[in-house]
């Protein structure tokens, strides 16, 4: 009873005098400060996407034609997103008979120019408000990439296209009104009088584009690929050809089916469902350096202002060691509980996408098995580590000392840990992630990050199994290790004395 | 009763020997007192008495047991290295270790806070250790010694780095343990303390006993020196070995006396009143605790007590 007690107070003094400490304290919040100051970053420099541009058609012919192509790209993004948001509250029943109640579907331009003769958007929305569940949240309208202003007044467009580039120059990359508010001037275009003409000697027949910097490939693929098929149609038209065949040739377009798993699943889900165990194999990594480092400076000051053998007097080495561990482990989690508590504050506060994500992360520690294997994992690799810092702290009469013994560690820990999570994110079912499962050093970090992608229930018993003998021997030699050296009546132990000599020879 | 002893306490590091054959016994309410120079293994016969470490070979028995943390309870240590915890309070401190003694927290608060007062730091319990003084960390400590009121103390070298107001307070400190009925052990090579305060004292030397006993039987252990003034020569008297002329004026000489095998001073005297052998001094000296630690430690150790000439 009074071994348990002595362990309890020694872990509780740890725990309360290291949670107070500023750069404990400041540890705790950093990552949370580092999201949260991001996304504030973020928030702050983003502008509202999409730019205008300016088109001066003096043919008359190719405006119209232009402006309606925009129209319809665009709204096939608002059909593309408006099928996936009632999909993901399972309401495409609702739209029977649309093209939007097909999950695979590209959309053409008859399905888009239904869509908008029947109300577009909030005809669909109207249709699916009296099932939406109440949580649910507001359809969100993709981004209009490109929106066509008039000229800016004083820009001259009946005086040719030099006069016009020359007066339109000055207000590239000013800001526009548009129904969606200002965005930047980034193109103009001006199409001459004779544009099109068959015959390429006469002047005037060359389209001129002004850009801000980097023209935008994409609105001038759609550009060149509209009029290009526009002065095609008159070409024909001029040949003879009979009207109904060139409208037949115009909307000639093929049809794709486009199979792609639903938003969070295939590959994605796979990732997803890894990224949560990965996250916390890192958050592990990071807090046992963080409360581990702080008890081994702690053992260190005891060591060096001779409290020791005060202490030594009163309780067993054992009790203080074990003390300690607990202290730590408990540190640790109240970091990893911090952590989490916030991703989850943050999480339920982004109520839409990060929601959508992190259900599925959630949803592989689910099952009671890898519930206990987190929780076994984790605070197996705590010990693991934080009885190698303890033993290190036990040899050590100075911070710099240790650092002798650190540096080497921090490679046999940190180098095969970051080899670790490089493979894990490309292949979980990695032989390099396996093997270094079976790796007692390792496998809480492995067998952490591969929960989610699955692991045979054999492989999470013996590994953990190796695991657990590792731990007892290690338990063992660290007692050894801290009663011979903690009042400096022992030699340092070999190991330790090898990983220093290996540092300093570096 | 007793409450240490030892015997046949053998302790060995690799080849070297710190303690050999080691015994003794303290009884209660005893201020016993462990003599040697640095290096004669005081503290790691403490160290074995706390069961910090153990013996190579040999016996030892600690308030009617065999050495261990179930003794906590009832023992108070002060090493002789000191050191708190840096960023405690004064009193977190003195409760921490008392809890570690198996106090109770509210009990150990209660004796701390008194043990403060006593030692005239009450004002400063809520203060962190690293705002003290170095005198006053010390107080702390000796107070974390003696929060669990213990019945055997154990201190190592306490009088070391304390400042002359701070010695006469654990001076004062030791006696009334003693009063209390507490038993009092502790190491020191200076010989003053040891003079005023100890009922018995042994005398360590390169780990091994060379002297255990009482202050009487210590100064016994040599000779006492003998001084005398007269008009005669004492050479001749009967129990006089030799007599060395220092001194002298207006016909008085002053000799120093040296006593035959199985002479007195006492019967020297009785034979010069009662033959009228005039006599203006005569003067006997005991030889101090200083002179019998150099004649048993200084030979063997080379090393000398705080305040040798």
């Amino acid at each position: 009873m009074s071994f348990l007690h002595h362990i309890l107070l020694v872990a509780w003094r740890e725990y309360k005098t290291t949670a107070k400490t500023r750069s404990f304290i400041l540890t705790l919040l950093i990552i949370p400060l580092m999201i949260a100051g991001s996304a504030a970053l973020s928030a702050f420099n983003s502008r509202p996407e999409g730019t205008t541009y300016v088109l001066v058609d003096t043919t008359g012919r190719y405006g119209p034609a232009l402006e309606a192509r925009e129209t319809l790209d665009y709204q096939r993004s608002v059909m593309s997103r408006l099928s996936d948001y009632a999909g993901r509250w399972h309401l495409r029943t609702w739209l029977a008979g649309t093209p939007l109640a097909t999950e695979e579907r590209w959309y053409n331009d008859a399905d888009v120019r239904t869509f908008m003769q029947s109300g577009g958007a909030p005809a669909v929305l109207a249709r699916l408000k009296p099932h939406l569940p109440a949580d649910a949240p507001a359809f969100d309208y993709p981004t209009q990439w490109q929106f066509r202003v008039a000229p800016p007044q004083g820009v001259p467009t009946d005086k040719g296209p030099d006069a016009f580039g020359a007066a339109i120059r000055p207000w590239l990359h000013k800001d526009m009104n548009t129904p969606a508010g200002p965005r930047p001037l980034a193109t103009a275009i001006y199409l001459p009088a004779d544009f099109g003409a068959a015959d390429p000697t006469a002047p005037n027949t060359t389209a001129k584009v002004w850009s801000d910097g980097q023209p935008d490939s994409y609105f001038l693929g759609t550009l060149r690929d509209e009029l290009t098929g526009m002065l095609r149609v008159e070409a024909l038209r001029a040949d003879g050809l009979a009207p109904a065949q060139i409208a037949a040739a115009e909307t000639l377009s093929p049809r794709f089916d486009v199979a792609a798993p639903p938003p969070g699943g295939g590959r994605e889900l796979v990732f997803i469902k890894s990224a949560l165990p990965i996250a916390l194999s890192y958050l592990l990594f990071m807090s046992i350096m963080t409360s581990g480092t702080k008890m081994l400076m702690g053992t260190i000051e005891e060591r060096s202002n001779k409290l020791l053998e005060s202490i030594l007097a009163c309780i067993d080495a054992r009790e203080l060691m074990y003390g300690k561990l607990v202290g730590v482990v408990a540190l640790g989690l109240t970091a990893v509980v911090v952590w989490a508590g916030c991703a989850v504050g943050a999480a339920y506060s982004f109520h839409g996408e990060l929601a959508d994500f992190l259900r599925p992360a959630l949803s592989s520690l689910q099952s009671p098995w890898a519930g206990a294997g987190l929780v076994l994992y984790f605070v197996s690799g705590y010990v693991m580590i934080a009885m190698i810092l303890l033993a290190v702290g036990s040899v050590s009469n100075s911070i710099q000392d240790a650092q002798g013994y650190l540096q080497p560690l921090m490679m046999v820990l940190l180098v095969p840990f970051i080899l670790m999570i490089s493979t894990m994110v490309r292949d979980p079912h990695s032989p390099v992630v396996e093997i270094m499962s079976w790796i007692p050093l390792y496998t809480p970090f492995a067998m952490l990050a591969r929960l989610g992608s699955g692991v045979p229930m054999w492989e999470i018993a013996g590994t953990t199994a190796v695991m657990l003998v590792f731990i007892v021997l290690e338990l063992w030699w660290l007692g050894r290790v801290f009663r011979n050296n903690l009042l400096n009546t022992g030699q340092p132990p070999k190991l330790l004395g090898f990983l220093r000599r290996k540092s300093n020879a570096s | 009763m007793t409450v240490l002893s030892l015997e046949h306490v053998v302790k060995r590091f690799g080849d070297f020997t710190a303690v050999d054959d080691l015994g003794f016994t303290v009884k209660q309410g005893e201020i016993f007192g462990f003599l040697g120079g640095n290096g004669a293994g005081k503290t790691t016969s403490l160290r074995m008495v706390l069961d910090i470490i153990r013996p190579t070979s040999g016996t030892i028995t600690v308030l009617g047991g065999a050495p261990g943390r179930r003794n906590a309870a009832s023992i108070g240590f002060l090493p002789e290295e000191r050191g708190l915890y840096r960023e405690m309070t004064a009193i977190e401190t003195i409760i921490y270790f008392g809890q570690l003694k198996r106090m109770s927290q509210r009990d150990a608060r209660t004796r701390g806070l008194n043990l403060l007062q006593r030692f005239e730091l009450d004002t400063w319990a809520n203060k962190k250790v690293e705002k003290l003084s170095k005198g006053m960390a010390q107080k702390v400590q000796l107070a974390a010694a003696l929060v669990n009121n213990p019945r055997l103390l154990i201190l190592d070298e306490p009088f070391s780095g304390l400042d002359p107001v701070n010695q006469g307070l654990l001076e004062d400190v030791i006696v009334e343990m003693k009063k209390g009925g507490a038993t009092v052990v502790f190491s020191t090579h200076t010989m003053q303390h040891a003079e005023r305060l100890c009922d018995r004292l042994l005398m360590l030397a390169k780990g091994r006993k060379v002297f255990e006993g009482t202050q009487d039987e210590a100064h016994a252990a040599l000779p006492a020196r003998l001084t005398l003034s007269s008009r005669g020569d004492p050479s001749a008297l009967p129990g006089v070995a030799a007599a060395k002329a220092t001194g002298g004026e207006d016909g008085w000489k002053d000799w120093e006396i040296t006593l035959a095998a199985g002479a007195t001073a006492a019967g020297l005297l009785q034979y010069c009143t009662e033959n009228g052998f005039a006599l203006r001094r005569f003067d006997i000296q005991r030889a101090s605790l200083h002179d019998v630690f150099l004649h048993h430690v200084g030979a063997r150790d080379g090393g000398k007590p705080e305040g040798a000439k």
